[in-house]
Parts: structure tokens; sequence; C-alpha cells
């Protein structure tokens, strides 16, 4: 961990400022979620996937959800765009207000009509969220047509204009393409390019980066930055690397097993962290010049078929107090715009200890 | 070279032929690794890093046998395998092992863990039940693999579970030299802090060596004694980690390292991000394959090649521009 966390240079506050966490929590919340629990019904028992989850998004801000695989980010992401459906899905309660509107509420006629016209999401696999038979026009053009009046040349410019907003250049030869023709890369321009066609204000990226390699990814990180400033796109960034969250967003979102730990501008969470899941994680990045000096957390990721009680985390916790194993905590404000979910800070004490 | 190197690559080229047709010659090749001349000592961990077609992985199949190189040689503790004969040569390759990157799919689902580790030591011995299994035993503890789960299957169980059966597989036969192909790519990081923490272990314990192929220059870092970044088929730059990933020399290296987003969002990066993409290894750029996304390229880079020279101890670069006089370590 690097010295200096607490002695943030005046000059970098005014370049967070820039980014425009200034006074954000002035802003409007664009997304709200309000203590989201859904369940699966499989074979094996009942899979407590979301714990209450509740977050909020606020206008033209980017928020990073992080969390190890399994822990619910994607189920989150998939709730929010409505895309969660059939037998085994029960969402037992909460709500997810979006620009005012609870979504859960809405008919699936209703979500079609939001989903990728205010709503729009970016995969993992470009290669997969791509039609293999149409061209690159073909596929664009209709999601444009299906959300406005416009005609087919008018619809054409704007699917154009799009490809050049996410940095395609050379949109005449790519529109003509099939996705096999382009590269990895190419192919995640190409989804963002349709996802942002209809000026969605709101873009859930899910790990958008993680296929694509050190030196794409960073021009697709610079590529989201650009768009949250200039095409003023809010978006809900899931991933797994910390690295990512960190450079990427604003604001970041701890996941662990269903729950939400916590939450705060990116500064205060990843480099003031004081939930004990958020600190190890960070412990566990490799960042020393031997192996030797690699924290790891002990224990498992738990099984959701039956979660621990109380914080879920407690078992692994080497803060765990006794009432962890009964009561989960409730988010506990500890900064201007940081909440944690933990008794162990709440009782106080120890909690700036380091992992 | 080192006499006592398990591992010696000279001068080793991969081409793949590109298919034309049922009857028409290829007159077309991929040109997947072109010229690596790299070597491992007893107990070293390598790291090959690069992007994705950089070559890294086709290394490590020729290394493992599974690709025949176009030319150049390959010496496994000083027996060239493509010249011994074929006793010699399968002796020396028994001693060279591999983990996978996707442990679920590198594992059999219809074995159970006891005859996945048994495997190795049943076809080069022919040791009885009771032996081979208090050997298989032996590894599970040494992997760190709960004993009593000897005759499950690799289904039930986790990602880092499944890898850690694959390290204990490619133990069992005692090697001298394992090869880690992107080992802990597909784990979560709480993970792949006690993967790595193993396989150091394992290298203090045993003193085996590892050619560890990765693309993250974190994972290398506290990791490999040494590293080799890869561009296109070829090593751009290779020295001690420390002085390579500290102080890079080439271009390409440097690019990579800026392009590792860092954890600390107090550290946003305002270095220049590396444009365009890795280009096609069917037809790559004359001179310095580096020299059409390099920001530093002059008009000698796009016509005359460039081969990798010595600038200090242990430390080359393949670069025009790289100082002429041997830099301090």
């Amino acid at each position: 961990m690097k010295s200096g966390g607490d002695a943030v240079s005046p000059s970098r506050r005014i370049g967070a400022g820039g980014w425009g966490s200034g006074n954000s929590h002035d802003r409007e919340e664009l997304l709200v979620l309000h203590d989201v629990r859904l369940d699966f019904e499989s074979l094996r028992g009942t899979v407590y996937a979301l714990n209450g989850v509740s977050f909020s998004l606020r206008a033209r801000e980017v928020l990073s959800l992080v969390g190890e695989s399994g822990c619910g980010k994607s189920v989150t992401a998939l709730t929010i765009m409505g895309l969660l459906q059939g037998p085994q899905v029960r969402i037992r309660g909460g709500e997810i207000l979006f620009q005012g509107e609870d979504l859960l509420k809405k008919t699936e006629h209703e979500m079609v009509q939001l989903r990728g016209k205010s709503l729009a999401m970016v995969f993992q696999d470009p290669q997969s969220s791509l039609n293999p038979v149409f061209t690159i026009e073909k596929q664009m053009v209709a999601v444009v047509r299906a959300h406005t009046s416009l005609s087919k040349a008018a619809a054409r410019e704007t699917v154009e204009e799009s490809l050049s907003v996410v940095g395609l250049p050379a949109s005449r030869s790519i529109m003509t393409a099939y996705p096999h023709e382009l590269s990895g890369g190419m192919r995640q321009r190409v989804c963002m390019g349709m996802a942002l066609a209809c000026d969605a204000p709101l873009l859930i990226a899910d790990e958008p980066t993680t296929a694509l390699d050190v030196t794409i990814q960073a021009q697709m990180l610079r590529l989201l930055r650009r768009l949250r400033d200039e095409k003023r796109v809010s978006q809900l960034l899931i991933t797994h690397n910390m690295g990512v969250a960190a450079q990427a967003s604003d604001r970041v979102a701890v996941m662990y097993a269903g729950d939400i730990v916590e939450v705060g501008a990116a500064e205060d969470v990843l480099v003031r962290g004081r939930h004990p899941y958020t600190n190890a994680l960070r412990a566990c990045l490799p960042t020393g010049s031997t192996a030797a000096h690699l924290k790891t957390i002990p224990g498992g990721v738990p099984d959701l078929l039956a979660p621990p009680t109380g914080c879920r985390f407690h078992p692994r916790c080497h803060l765990a107090l006794d009432e962890c194993a009964t009561s989960k905590p409730p988010m506990l404000r500890v900064g201007n715009d940081h909440s944690v979910a933990c008794h162990a800070v709440a009782a106080g004490g120890q909690e700036m200890r380091r992992v | 070279m080192s006499r006592d190197s398990v591992l010696a690559l000279q001068d080793l080229c991969v081409y793949f032929p590109l298919k034309r047709g049922a009857f028409r010659r290829s007159r077309q090749f991929a040109y997947a690794v072109d010229g690596v001349t790299e070597s491992v000592g007893r107990g070293e961990i390598l790291a090959l890093v690069g992007e994705s077609g950089c070559g890294k992985t086709t290394v490590a199949r020729a290394v493992l046998g599974l690709t025949k190189p176009t030319s150049g040689s390959i010496m496994l503790q000083g027996v060239d395998m493509a010249q011994a004969p074929h006793k010699v040569r399968q002796e020396a390759g028994a001693g060279v092992q591999v983990v996978f990157q996707d442990p679920a799919s590198s594992l059999s689902p219809r074995m159970t863990v006891h005859d996945i580790v048994a495997e190795p030591a049943r076809t080069r011995g022919r040791p009885d039940g009771e032996s081979l299994k208090s050997k298989v035993l032996e590894l599970l503890d040494t992997v760190g693999l709960d004993t009593q789960h000897l005759w499950r299957r690799p289904h039930e169980f986790s990602g880092g579970q499944c890898q850690r059966i694959a390290i204990a597989r490619a133990l069992a036969s005692d090697p001298y030299l394992v090869v880690l192909d992107e080992p802990t790519s597909a784990l979560d990081v709480s993970v792949q802090a006690r993967i790595l923490t193993l396989l150091s272990a394992l290298r203090d314990a045993r003193g085996i060596s590892f050619l560890l192929i990765t693309h993250d220059l974190a994972v290398a870092q506290c990791m490999a004694d040494r590293v080799a970044v890869m561009y296109l088929g070829r090593i751009v730059e290779k020295g001690p980690t420390h002085a390579v990933l500290s102080n890079p020399l080439h271009p390409y290296s440097v690019a990579l390292l800026a392009s590792v987003p860092s954890p600390d969002p107090t550290q946003r990066s305002g270095a220049a991000v590396l444009g365009g993409e890795v280009p096609s290894p069917v037809n790559p750029p004359t001179g310095c394959r580096f020299h059409p996304r390099c920001p530093q390229r002059t008009d000698i880079c796009s016509h005359t090649d460039v081969r990798l020279r010595e600038v200090s101890d242990g430390r080359s670069v393949a670069c025009h521009l790289a100082p002429e006089t041997p830099v301090g370590a």
C-alpha cells in the first residue's frame, strides 16, 4: 500500500474536482436501487443472490461495482435491465428507480421501449453480443429505427456519427463489415457505438475491458471517460479489476456475496477503505516484487444456497465481533460521500487497521 | 548461454501456413514466432509477457512439443529435441509439464482427482496401487488440497481448487521445468494470490524452473526472476525483472507498463495511450515491427530490421533508439 493515502495534495483534489466529483452529491440521482432482494430457485434449493442491494448513481457520474466472481455484480446489472426472467427468478422486494420511475413495476412491453433507448448495456464478450450474420450497419440501423422515427438514411447518418464518437473514424468501411472481420477492440467499440446511438443517458458496462489486451483496455478507459465528459453519459461499470475501477470511476461500490459492503468516492474506498473485505481485496493485488508479500483471504466465497447469517463476510473476517454472526450490519455513513456496512467499523477502535 | 540451463531456445521460428484451398500450396505464412533466443536456468522463473497474438503461447507449445518449430533449436537439459534419438528425447520431454489457463477444461470431467494426479506417475513407471495412492496424497498435501477429496471429480471443485489439481498433476512426474500458461488469468484476485504463493513456494522447495506465460505485468513482477517482453513474434526486451519493469528501455515495454491501470485512483495516468492495434503476423511491418505504433519512430525504424543487443549486464533491447553505451544496472 502506497504511503500518503491521507495526505492528498490540494492539486489532486482540484484534479478530482475537474472530474466532476466536486459537489456531486448535489446532483440529481439518475438511478437509485433500494433494498433489492433477488433469489433463484434451483434444484438444490434457493440461491440468495441479492441480499438487499442499495446504491445510487448520479447524473454524469461513473460508478464502479467491484467484487469477485459470484458476488452478484452481473445479476445486479441484469436486474436493472429487466433481463432476468423466468420461473426460477424471484424478486423478493426493493425498488429500482430510474429517472424517478420504478423499473421493477414496469411491464415487459415498457421495458422493451426503455432498453436501448434509455438504458444501454455493453457486455464482456463483444463477439457474442453482435449478430454474426448481419453487417454492422444493418444491426445498428435496426436499433436506431426501433427507437426513433428516423428514415433509413437519417438512421445511417446517426450510426456513422456514433461510430466516429467511439473512435472508429473509417466508419464507412466498418459499417459494411461483418463482426468477424473486426478485432476484439473494434467490436467492443461497435457495441458501445450501438449503445450510444440513441443517446441513452445510462450505460451499463459489464466487464467491458476484460476480454481486451491492456493497451486496448487503456484506449477503452479513455473512451469511457470521454463519453462521460463530452456526451454526458452516466455509467455503471461492472468490473473485477480494481485498477479499472480506480482509473475509470468517480465512485466505487464493493460487493460481497450479494451485499454492498462499502460505497463512496473512488479515493475514499480504494485508498482509505474502511471495510475489512475492501482492504483484504486490495492486499491480494500483486504489487510487490515477490510472491511472499501477497496477502490472502482465509476461507472461500460462501455458498449462496446457505449464506452465512448476519454479515456475510464474518466467517472470513479478522475483525469479526459476536454480533457480526447474528445481525446484518446497516450502512453507516463514515464520510462526506462514504458509507460502510460493518459492525466493527461502527464499534470504532481498530477499524482503521489495515489488513 | 549458461551450461546449467534447463531450457535453451536458439533462434526459434514457428510459421503457420495459411490454407489456400485444397490443392494449392500455401505461399503465405503467419509468422507467429520469428527468431526467439532465450534460456531458463535451473530453479529460475522466466516470464514471457506480451499481448494476445505476440507468440508467447506458441513458444510454450513449441517447448512442450505440441507445435513443431519451423527452424531453430530447442534444447531441454542439453538434449536437442529435433535431433536426439527418440528414447533420449522422451526422457528429457517427460520432465517438462504444463499448467493451462482454464482449469476446468484442462481436467477430464470423467476422472477422479486420484486418477488425474496418478496418471503421469502411472505412465512413467508401474507403481503398485498403495505406493501410488500415498504419492497422490502427498502431492495433494503439497498443493494444499484436502486429501478427503481424493475420489471427487473436477466439477465438484472451484476454479482455484481445480488449478491446484492441475499443479499437483504437473508435479506428479517430478518435472524440472513447468510451463505455466496464464495460470491465474481465470481466477479472482484473492484466489490468484494463493496460487502465486503456492507456485513460488514450490520453486523454493523443489528447485523447479518455470516458464511463466502471462499478459499480467503485476504477476510477472512478483513471480519472475527475468522477463522477456514479446511483440509480434519477437522478443523486444529482456532482462532481470526489476530492471526491465522499473526502467523499461523499449518504447513498447514503456507503453505496456503505462497501460496497466493503477488500483490507486489518486494516480490517474496522464501518459499517452498507445494508438492502433497489433498488426497481423501474416504481413508484419518492415523494419522494426513496432514502428507503426511507436511514438518515437525515426526513418531508420521503418526500413532497417533491428535485433536484440545487450545494453548492460543481462539486459537486451531490440530498438534502434536504445542507448549505445551500456547503461548502469
